[in-house]
């Protein structure tokens, strides 16, 4: 069965990491994504996406000057539309602690590395099927956070101190 | 107050249904992708293992101050290994690497003990990637990381000396 064409997508990756670079733009692009714009440094990131607006900004956690949180954080605290730029945060942490950084920070989704294709690309397209609502409270702005506490942990929603592939936040 | 606001879907405009590759295609595209990088890689890797352990050399005759300098150099050095190795063909390597950054996280204080932990997976490591040990290395993999294990918790189990 066919799947979603991406072509028209643009992309920003965000990782200090060249060779992690080299990769998620590889998969990016296996997925049809022709537009990928490639930043080691968070700050140049930050400017790009203010001016590119790209579709998607997939970014890693850990990294000096700007962490993916704070990197997240300030993206959402733009004026619209830069605000509503779908955030997915590559962590290479699944402690309770960084996750939930990240979530607090208005990221779409945190996944943790070594992120697997299969997940990248499912949460890709949860972007595009499930637009979220925003919230904006004095101290968070970002997608509506469901936790479905009825479910118990399973390969889409884990405790965030799992092992996780996927934290569903 | 909270404010709630649906956002413009620009992701759903932009996608076309039913008009782009499947995931097994997108799987193949990625391996081969893989493939092409995969050179590129190891030698990125073997750079990394080198500045491991030279780091971890450093580290066995440091003194607390540089001790501290040493473990967060091999911090870095390791999540990068955990974040990429397993990602190219090397899930072993990235899950002691993942191990190593979590003895180094752990440490409140400079502790011997801990140093000989770190400079035992460093050693793990580099064995690991001595004898190019792809895939999670079987039985052996299992019984690497579950002395490794034991190492960590026998270390962790010692009063802190940092308290």
């Amino acid at each position: 069965m066919p799947g979603y064409d991406l072509t028209r997508l643009n992309a920003v990756l965000v990782d200090d990491s060249p060779f992690m670079l080299k990769l998620l733009q590889m998969i990016l692009r296996s997925m049809g994504i022709r537009s990928v714009r490639c930043f080691r440094d968070p700050v140049s990131a930050l400017i790009e996406v203010k001016t590119f607006q790209p579709h998607l900004v997939v970014t890693d956690m850990l990294m000096p000057t700007l962490d993916g949180s704070k990197l997240t954080r300030a993206l959402r605290e733009e004026a619209a539309p830069v605000c509503f730029t779908p955030v997915l945060v590559l962590s290479g942490f699944t402690d309770k602690e960084h996750v939930i950084r990240a979530s607090n920070s208005g990221a779409n989704y945190v996944l943790a590395k070594p992120v697997s294709v299969e997940t990248l690309h499912r949460r890709i397209i949860s972007l595009i099927e499930d637009n979220r609502p925003f919230v904006r409270t004095p101290s968070y702005i970002g997608p509506e956070r469901r936790i479905d506490k009825r479910r118990p942990p399973g390969p889409e929603q884990r405790s965030p101190a799992a092992d996780a592939d996927v934290l569903y936040i | 107050m909270k404010q709630v606001i649906q956002p413009p879907n620009r992701l759903a405009e932009a996608a076309v249904k039913d008009h782009g590759p499947n995931l097994e295609t997108i799987l193949q595209r990625v391996n081969a992708g893989i493939g092409k990088l995969q050179q590129d890689y190891e030698e990125a890797l073997q750079a990394e293992l080198r500045a491991l352990g030279v780091a971890a050399d450093l580290l066995a005759e440091a003194e607390r101050g540089e001790a501290k300098r040493l473990l967060g150099e091999l911090f870095d050095l390791a999540h990068e290994i955990r974040g990429l190795a397993g990602s190219f063909g090397y899930p072993l390597l990235s899950k002691i690497a993942n191990a190593l950054c979590a003895v180094i996280e752990r440490q409140s204080a400079f502790d011997s003990a801990v140093v000989a932990v770190v400079l035992h997976h460093v050693g793990a490591m580099r064995a690991v990637a001595a004898g190019s040990v792809k895939g999670d290395g079987g039985s052996q993999g299992a019984e690497l990381l579950a002395s490794l294990q034991a190492l960590t918790e026998k270390a962790a189990a010692r009063p802190d000396p940092g308290a």
